[in-house]
């Protein structure tokens, strides 16, 4: 292991343990003094504005072993926790296959800071851009401790026990897996029994809304995944919500009430209803819990209306386009000038 | 028994910038901007917002762009730097060019860093679409000139790139 003594100057000692169970280790070892440092550009900011104290000892996992490849095993693709988002912004695989996590990326940062942060770093702070799209794909999430390699824990099962604090801090997330999916057009075709009929219509969308159109914190995240069949039902409905300090979650209540329902307008104000009880936002001094719900619920009925909109006036068959990021304040370019 | 540099926490540190090997004792924990100008002076990286918004301190890393205030150096160990000195050394880069013609600064300051981050943009992408530019951009802010005219550069700077043979594999002199 490689590290440097400073028992007198006010740097941090910075270690490059040579894999995950050495890093483990020696988080065990320093406590609370030292700090894991990925792409470490979110710890950056949080130094800067004085959010948070500078560790003594930081511990580099991007030269650790085992944690920076994106590949195929059986059931699924694995992604290393050191890739960096800009690299799984343009790993073809990823984007094709689970287009939503490209776009939740797209919007998350900026290209330069994406180049140097890292997927597992997005995912560790529990409050990711990235996360609403990775729980759409039912994401899991393979962490290392003092024995080894633990078996996959579902992403949103991490959230809700990182929430109540049930989880060992030191433990080292070494690959996020998604699921493998049927085919890469996203419209797949039932192979018999209850699902003989094939699925019409499809929508995969991903929105984030923030003060700027781009590079800016997120007030709200949605990712909404929905199949309307040939019956004109509901189906494969998969709903999350984040944003801000939020944790990502999906809404599971809604989802259940509207798989196997037919499918028309009639629902869609239920629909916002519902999202209304169910998302759970973290409001602050500029945008309150009431306008993130509202903003959430209109966000997820808008995409269903849209569904509903392209099966009635073309039959199905399309795949129904992604919407980007849009900006919580009107303007022709979001920018500041 | 321990060295003074080591001592105090420094560290043998070595990459390549702007085509040159550099060896300094630093601590590993300070920031790629900070080295970069206050050890080796090269101010044409500027420091803003220290946060990585704000992209006036962009630098290439191993040919992409980074917010050098977000890179620790021990990230930049080995890897190959370049900065707004390492542009345009035997005369202006087609991209400084087209910021000149089109009037594509005012004060300046987040000139440096919207040249890098463009460099980075029209080597990938030499005809960019609107929305490759529009992301390319969003990590470079500036207050004063206003984007129409840096967009103007862009789209000028892509052009003569095109036109001189500099997309990727081209050997044209605007390449440099």
């Amino acid at each position: 292991m490689d590290a440097i003594f400073n028992p007198v100057g006010d740097a941090p000692n910075v270690w490059h343990p040579a894999d995950a169970r050495e890093a483990y280790l020696l988080k065990r070892r320093l406590g609370r003094q030292a700090v894991y440092v990925a792409g470490g550009t979110l710890l950056r900011t949080e130094w800067e504005a004085g959010s948070r104290s500078v560790s003594p000892h930081w511990i580099d996992l991007q030269r650790a072993a085992g944690m920076g490849e994106v590949f195929m095993q059986t059931g699924g693709l694995c992604i290393g926790s050191q890739v960096t988002l800009g690299t799984c912004r343009k790993h073809p695989t990823l984007t094709s296959l689970y287009p939503l996590v490209g776009k939740a990326i797209r919007c998350t940062a900026a290209p330069s800071v994406r180049n140097v942060a890292t997927l597992g770093g997005n995912v560790c702070s529990g409050v990711g851009d990235v996360l609403p799209s990775l729980l759409l794909y039912d994401a899991e999430l393979v962490w290392q401790n003092e024995q080894g390699r633990e078996a996959p824990l579902p992403l949103r099962e991490w959230l809700e026990l990182r929430a109540a604090g049930a989880l060992d801090p030191d433990r080292i997330l070494l690959a996020i897996r998604l699921p493998e999916r049927a085919d890469e057009s996203g419209i797949r075709q039932a192979s018999g029994g209850d699902d003989a009929l094939p699925s019409l219509l499809r929508i995969e969308v991903y929105h984030k809304v923030g003060r700027r159109e781009a590079f800016s914190p997120s007030l709200v995240t949605t990712a909404v995944s929905a199949e309307i069949d040939a019956a004109g039902c509901f189906r494969q409905v998969k709903i999350a919500a984040g944003g801000g300090k939020a944790m990502p979650a999906r809404l599971g209540a809604l989802e259940a009430w509207l798989v196997g329902s037919k499918a028309d307008l009639s629902r869609l104000p239920d629909v916002y209803e519902r999202v209304m009880e169910e998302y759970q936002p973290a409001g602050d001094i500029f945008a309150g819990e009431s306008y993130r719900r509202k903003t959430a619920a209109s966000l997820i009925a808008a995409d269903l209306w849209q569904l509903l909109q392209q099966t009635a006036s073309e039959g199905g068959g399309r795949y129904a386009e992604p919407i980007q990021q849009r900006n919580a304040l009107e303007g022709p370019s979001g920018r500041p000038g | 028994m321990k060295s003074e540099t080591d001592r105090i926490g420094l560290k043998p540190w070595t990459c390549e910038i702007n085509g040159g090997r550099v060896s300094l004792n630093v601590s590993p924990s300070r920031r790629l901007l900070d080295v970069l100008r206050d050890d080796l002076g090269l101010t044409g990286t500027k420091r803003s917002c220290d946060i990585g918004r704000c992209g006036a301190c962009m630098v290439h890393m191993d040919g992409v762009p980074v917010n050098s205030c977000l890179v620790p150096v021990y990230q930049a160990e080995g890897r190959s730097i370049t900065t707004i000195e390492g542009i345009g050394r035997d005369g202006l880069h087609p991209v400084q060019q087209a910021f000149l013609e089109e009037g594509g600064f005012q004060c300046g300051y987040c000139t440096p860093g919207m040249i890098m981050t463009v460099i980075a943009l029209l080597g990938e992408y030499p005809d960019p679409e609107p929305e490759q530019v529009k992301e390319a951009l969003s990590g470079n802010l500036c207050r004063c000139t206003g984007y129409a005219a840096i967009l103007r550069s862009v789209r000028r700077a892509s052009e003569r790139i095109i036109g001189e043979g500099c997309g990727p594999g081209g050997k044209g002199d605007a390449c440099v």
